[in-house]
């Protein structure tokens, strides 16, 4: 998955990403964050579906252990995948959001 | 164990200890839980298995071309690279014969498909079988490989003269002393010489593939002379 890739991934790879733009976490952690931020649970097969995607194209990294914990970072390419990602949603949101308030008038 | 190899063993143990930690701390249930690692293990299965028919695919298409292309440079479609000598010179049509089987007049004979047809006789090939005229002794040889001639029968050649009637294939033939034989029912004579020539001037018949005609053959046409 590339920078170019990831606009067509799944919003739960951004959320990963997003999540983890905030700094390394591991899996609990990312989990709770996300509910926190977004609202949505995510389950622990849905989690490492999206961890194994991205850590293979790179775009996060694991880090050593610490006791039973996985923590994930997120690398140079995942954090210019996801703000490009971010940037298009963000460019259509104001869109939307402009002619949802033109509309409602 | 419904994940793939690959992905359990990088990850299995990782989904483990966090499962471990959502039931710990009463996140999720068992059976919830259990479906959730169902669903997801599927989803990663599908995705292993697009992968791999994408692949396969590809590796099958590019088998596929390479196959083509070897069968197109031994001239099995009889569309080029031919081992046997190429026509050289121009009047007489040359064709490479995909089937079995041609037609001359009313008679018709089976060959291996890797003979070449023609319509006249310029010798020196490997498996050729002509049909057409015999002016100019064309079809006189002697030929080093197998050659087979049909040509048009408009009165009993002399070689022929004092021949009993045999019966080949229920068609009325007369055979001199060499094997080569006139079929005065089908219009046509029939020499040969080479290895082959025997086992191909009995396959005669009358022509099922077209009636009356001065030349015809179900065969695939690709001039290349």
């Amino acid at each position: 998955m590339t920078v170019e890739g990831i606009r067509g991934s799944s919003d739960r790879s951004v959320l990963v990403l997003t999540s983890l733009a905030g700094g390394p976490k591991h899996g609990y952690a990312l989990i709770k964050d996300i509910e926190g931020f977004a609202g949505i649970r995510l389950g622990p097969g849905t989690l490492y579906g999206c961890i194994a995607k991205l850590e293979k194209a790179g775009l996060v990294e694991a880090l050593p252990s610490e006791d039973r914990r996985h923590p994930y970072r997120i690398t140079t390419s995942g954090l210019e995948a996801v703000k490009g990602r971010l940037v298009e949603s963000a460019r259509i949101a104001e869109i939307g959001l402009s002619r949802v308030a033109g509309a409602m008038l | 164990m419904l994940y793939p190899k690959n992905w359990r063993e990088r990850y299995s143990e990782e989904v483990a200890d966090l499962s471990a930690e959502l039931l710990a701390a009463g996140e999720v249930s068992q059976s919830r839980l259990a479906l959730e690692l169902t669903k997801s293990a599927l989803a990663e299965r599908a995705r292993v298995w697009h992968r791999t028919r994408t692949l396969a695919v590809l590796l099958g298409s590019a088998a596929l071309i390479v196959v083509v292309a070897a069968l197109l440079a031994t001239n099995t479609f009889g569309l080029g690279g031919s081992t046997s000598p190429r026509v050289t010179w121009t009047s007489p049509r040359v064709i490479s014969v995909g089937l079995d089987s041609i037609g001359y007049r009313d008679a018709q004979l089976s060959f291996p498909p890797s003979f070449e047809a023609i319509t006249q006789t310029p010798g020196g090939f490997t498996g050729m079988l002509s049909t057409g005229s015999a002016s100019g002794g064309t079809c006189v040889g002697p030929f080093r490989d197998t050659v087979v001639c049909l040509l048009p029968l408009h009165q009993v050649p002399s070689a022929y003269a004092g021949e009993q009637p045999t019966i080949l294939n229920g068609v009325t033939v007369y055979r001199d002393a060499k094997g080569d034989y006139y079929a005065p029912s089908l219009q046509v004579e029939v020499t040969a010489s080479g290895p082959m020539a025997h086992r191909i001037v009995d396959t005669l018949t009358r022509n099922r593939i077209c009636t009356h005609a001065i030349w015809c053959g179900s065969i695939t046409v690709t001039a290349v002379g």
